[in-house]
């Protein structure tokens, strides 16, 4: 065999190879017998750990991560104290940018220990398929997840969950650097308990597995449908919206992904039969996340058999900027509102 | 079974907000362009199938549209809060001081990188598999390997020639 060129060289050094590939095998054979190439994987791994160590050295630290629900909420809204509304200004809450996306877009999500399962638009033919489905517990996520796999034969991007937190050191190992002790001591080890502890912090993927156990005492019930008030304001929004709730696993948070990839898959179709949208939860005590195919947010409250819009979070023309400030300043009132009515059979 | 956000998000945090920061130099920044990536992530429709390479592809173009956007919002109280906070993780204005040399000297180095070798290094280094790489980066998985040794090769000399002499602007090789 000749030399190893450099690409294969480093890809086997890298553990990028499957284990069953021929390739390897054939580099392994090829060191054993060639003092060339072992000194040229001596370089190349030489090399790595300079790499590693050179870039550690300019880590600043990456800061706790904040709550899945506070990424939520920092799209959503600010520290909107909540019965405060904002300025009454009429403003119209979707940006030309984002209108689009908002036009086709929602997802909701609700508080404290149960998951929004299931949303789907009531109306149009063909356009909920998943209406009348029942939210029930379960075992396995839907669509995505599977086709996921399916396509995905190294496995690299779908270890299965086998613990809620994994930690970048532990991914370094498995992606097949095989050889540790050359990892820079200057790498800032990642801090698997404090980020457990983000996590878990006031954090409802990480709430009581079961949907109705979990649901916090007292917090409000947002199942059921709803429909647009009408002379709200909320041009692209659906009149009509279902809110189911969320399966559940025992550690809490596949449940939680199982209801995001819900209603990924499931999709939600605008009135005017538009196109298929963004989905994700949100959670609060007290209210409703709806989020967009785009960056903008709603968060809504519950109030009795009303949802009434809270606040809002507006990007900037193009990302976050504006949509930070907005929010800090807690500015957005949202003029919308969606009335409790019975689920159509 | 495969990862659900709330995992991946738990798990790629720190590695997504160094990537980051690697592009646009400001931690604080990084986080909010973190936490915006994961907002993309989660309205993402559909869903990405290869979430991971898909986060540090939105990533990457978010801190790329950053470095273009005239509407910079580095504004001074927010430059200053970073300092404090950096004055305070770091304990000692020393170490602090340190720290900003040592980031402006691999910020340097990394600069002499090609575009794609530079982000395909920090892909790796994020903690991606070469397939995922290849994802997020457009490259052909075969041609990972190479560019990532000729990466690591640049910066490695990059760097030593800075450490060797004065004169940095010659860091090129």
């Amino acid at each position: 065999m000749p030399h190893v060129d450099e690409g294969r060289l480093t890809a086997w050094l890298d553990g990028a190879l499957a284990p069953g590939d021929p390739v390897g095998a054939e580099i392994a054979r090829h060191l054993e017998t060639c003092a060339d190439c072992r000194r040229r994987l001596e370089e190349a791994r030489e090399l790595r750990g300079q790499t590693e160590a050179i870039l550690a050295a300019a880590e600043a630290p990456p800061g706790r991560a904040p709550g899945f629900a506070r990424l939520a909420a920092r799209a959503g809204s600010g520290p909107t104290p909540d019965g405060a509304r904002g300025p009454r200004r009429r403003r119209r809450w979707s940006v030309p940018a984002t209108g689009l996306a908002w036009a086709a877009s929602v997802a909701l999500a609700v508080s404290a220990g149960w998951l929004a399962r299931d949303l789907s638009l009531r109306r149009g033919e063909g356009a909920a398929p998943f209406a009348g489905a029942p939210a029930v517990p379960e075992p396995g996520p839907p669509g995505p997840a599977v086709r996921e796999e399916g396509r995905e034969p190294k496995g690299e991007a779908l270890e299965p969950p086998t613990d809620d937190i994994a930690v970048s050191a532990a991914r370094q190992k498995e992606r097949g650097t095989a050889d540790a002790g050359e990892a820079p001591a200057a790498r800032a080890a990642p801090e698997p308990s404090a980020m457990a502890a983000v996590a878990a912090e006031s954090d409802p993927f990480h709430a009581p597995p079961d949907p109705e156990a979990g649901r916090a005492a007292g917090a409000p019930d947002a199942t059921g449908c709803w429909e647009r008030e009408s002379g709200a304001e909320g041009r692209g929004l659906p009149e009509r919206i279902r809110l189911a709730p969320a399966a559940r696993s025992a550690d809490g948070t596949q449940g939680a992904a199982d209801a995001i990839r819900g209603r990924e898959a499931q999709g939600l179709v605008s009135e005017a039969g538009g196109g298929v949208v963004a989905h994700w939860a949100g959670f609060g005590p007290d209210s409703v996340w709806i989020g967009g195919a785009g960056p903008e947010t709603l968060r809504m409250r519950l109030e009795g058999d009303r949802l009434a819009g809270l606040s809002r979070a507006r990007p900037g023309k193009d990302g976050s900027p504006e949509a930070r400030a907005d929010t800090e300043r807690g500015a957005a009132a949202v003029p919308v509102a969606w009335r409790r009515v019975p689920c159509e059979p | 079974m495969s990862e659900p956000w709330a995992t991946i998000y738990a798990e790629t945090w720190d590695d997504l907000v160094r990537f980051l920061d690697r592009k646009v130099w400001d931690p604080e920044r990084a986080r909010d362009l973190a936490q915006e990536t994961f907002v993309r992530a989660l309205g993402a429709d559909p869903p990405p199938e290869r979430p991971r390479a898909w986060l540090f592809a939105v990533a990457s173009n978010l801190a790329r549209d950053e470095a273009r956007s005239a509407l910079r919002w580095r504004s001074r109280l927010r430059r200053v809060r970073e300092e404090e906070r950096e004055r305070l993780e770091t304990r000692t204005p020393d170490l602090a001081l340190e720290l900003r040399e040592r980031r402006r000297a691999v910020r340097e180095a990394l600069a002499t990188l090609s575009e794609r070798d530079r982000e395909v290094l920090l892909l790796w280094q994020a903690g991606l598999s070469y397939g995922e790489i290849a994802a997020a980066s457009g490259l052909a998985e075969g041609a990972v390997g190479t560019t990532l040794s000729r990466a690591r090769r640049r910066l490695v000399g990059a760097w030593t020639q800075r450490e060797g002499g004065e004169e940095t602007g010659a860091a090129r090789g």
